[in-house]
């Protein structure tokens, strides 16, 4: 194993990483714990497939200017670690099964439903139409990832050529392969050795490396031109190959100032920043996420959902609010209002013009909204479904009625 | 778990933000140490915001402030740790002081570069290149007095 090792193209670590930093608590970034949030806060809708939607994802990154692409890639890992999943109902988010191992940082939960997620998405990225003898979820390929961590601990490998190595390191002799998993502790039988190479053809590549992505097991770092693949210090803590590094100090802040800026630490409980996200105009993430408290943001959400804590209850754990948050808050429209609706034609009978107006001017209704509706009525478009536009204002905290045709 | 210095007002973001908490038995001598290497950004009732960027960085080395002392002074003052990446960064910034010197002589005015690689790359360099006049040496030029603000 250590020629073969020998013979691959390498390059240390050291050389990769001159200031090399502490490895972080696995899952327990702050960005990771925002993107959890923003999913519940239910400013997000949940696709057929449990994934969130991407006009939804689009809108709330370039309000926070969060990377688009990280929040999808951390949203399915949530969801296919079930520590959210959608609403039975609903298209919204709820907490999962593991939600609570993930937002109080329990390792070893963590380290069981990581393995589980990473195999459950090598299903996910391999194409349906390649053939495998069985699920991915029975493969163990996360052995085969720990016994590779293991083999390359302290170099990284060009990362164009990585599903190479994989599909080489697994056709070494089963017996060594299983040797070395001994020493590390796992239960890999030669059987399961043997059958990791029909895993590695070059869809089953691409799916493996698109899963170690997506579950922040790998680290890429760029040097002389050439972009270098790394097993992360996330996977190896998962794998059991490394400790865990002390938990960091937790960040609870909460403070509201009278500019209506609102500072949260990441490490809050759910109950807590999942109401910020949902009321508030994400300004910042970071360790202290910043929010602003906008009058026309507090006018499209309800003042409490079904699932969420009030605002006001969550601010004025910090203190006494300042009296321009106060004054907002009292003043904030109780949102919400009854309509009804007839199926058939949809045309929307708002029952005041208050109302009317909520829906014209909301930015997640008025798009539906049919121009030259008749006088105190709201015509929605031909091509939009009702149905959609019924359970969006019922989300919103609208009574809907549907009338009879 | 690592232990949070609670007392401390400093809380260090990883863009180079600090949070200065006003309430703080710590404040005034966490605000006066910033004030030589950050810029103040707004300053409500309870919580300050600054900014280290590149310049507030540049004024703090022009005025003999150094790189160990910034980072120590942030870990001493910070509730939290230290983003790893802040430090580095601030170092990286810091070690751009006193690279390129722009002076008068009997020549006129003078850029002179510390390396002859960086001058090669400010030769190269699309928005700089156009400022530079005459080289009159490996790691100097001449530079038209018009465009000295620009060219800083």
């Amino acid at each position: 194993m250590r020629s073969f090792v020998e013979r691959q193209t390498t390059l240390p670590f050291a050389n990769l990483f001159e200031n090399n930093d502490t490895p972080v608590y696995p899952y327990g970034e702050y960005w990771r714990r925002a993107v959890a949030a923003m999913l519940l806060s239910g400013r997000i809708a949940a696709k057929g497939d449990g994934f969130a939607n991407k006009t939804d994802v689009n809108r709330i990154c370039k309000e926070a200017n969060f990377d688009q692409y990280l929040f999808e890639a951390t949203g399915r890992f949530l969801v296919t670690a079930e520590i959210v999943r959608p609403h039975v109902q609903g298209s919204r988010y709820e907490p999962a099964q593991y939600s609570d191992a993930f937002w109080s940082h329990r390792l070893q939960p963590l380290q069981e439903i990581a393995r589980q997620a990473f195999l459950d998405l090598v299903q996910q990225f391999t194409p349906f139409r390649a053939w495998r003898s069985a699920f991915a979820m029975s493969s163990k390929l996360d052995d085969l990832v720990a016994l590779f961590a293991a083999a390359f601990a302290d170099v990284a490998i060009p990362n164009d050529q990585v599903g190479n190595p994989f599909l080489e390191f697994c056709k070494l002799p089963p017996q060594d392969l299983v040797d070395l998993g001994k020493q590390l502790g796992l239960k890999t039988d030669e059987y399961d050795a043997m059958g990791w190479d029909c895993w590695l053809d070059r869809p089953g590549q691409q799916a493996l490396v698109s899963a170690l992505d997506v579950s922040s097991w790998v680290d890429l770092v760029e040097h002389q031109k050439q972009c270098w693949f790394r097993l992360s210090d996330t996977a190896r803590i998962i794998l059991g190959l490394v400790g865990p590094p002390e938990l960091p100090a937790p960040v609870v802040d909460l403070k509201v100032l009278p500019d209506l800026c609102v500072l949260a630490g990441a490490d809050l409980p759910p109950d807590k920043l999942v109401p910020l996200f949902r009321h508030c105009r994400i300004r910042r993430i970071d360790r202290v996420i910043e929010f602003q408290l906008d009058k026309r943001h507090l006018t499209e959400t309800t003042p409490q959902g079904p699932s969420h804590r009030n605002l006001r209850e969550v601010l004025e754990e910090s203190g006494p609010l300042p009296a321009t948050v106060d004054s907002l808050l009292r003043h904030r429209p109780s949102g919400g209002g009854e309509i009804r609706i007839r199926a058939c034609s949809a045309i929307v009978q708002p029952e005041s013009a208050e109302v009317l107006d909520a829906i014209r001017q909301h930015s997640r209704l008025k798009g539906y909204r049919e121009a030259g509706a008749p006088k105190d009525f709201l015509l929605v478009k031909p091509q939009s479904n009702p149905n959609d536009f019924v359970q969006r204002c019922r989300e919103l905290g609208f009574k809907v009625t549907l009338l009879q045709s | 778990m690592s232990a949070a210095h609670y007392e401390n007002p400093f809380i260090v973001q990883s863009d180079h933000t600090v949070l200065v908490e006003v309430d703080s038995p710590r404040y005034v001598e966490g605000r006066d140490a910033l004030a030589r290497f950050a810029e103040l950004v707004k300053s409500p009732e309870h919580v300050h915001t600054y900014r280290i960027t590149p310049l507030s960085i540049w004024n703090a080395c022009a005025a003999g402030v150094t790189v160990e002392w910034i980072r120590e002074t942030l870990r001493g003052l910070s509730k939290y740790d230290v983003p790893h990446h802040v430090g580095i960064e601030i170092a990286e910034y810091a070690s751009r002081y006193g690279r390129l010197k722009l002076a008068r002589d009997r020549r006129g005015l003078v850029l002179s570069i510390s390396a002859a690689a960086l001058a090669e790359e400010l030769v190269r360099h699309e928005s700089v290149a156009s400022f530079l006049g005459q080289r009159i040496g490996p790691r100097e030029f001449l530079v038209d007095p018009a465009e000295r603000g620009r060219l800083k």
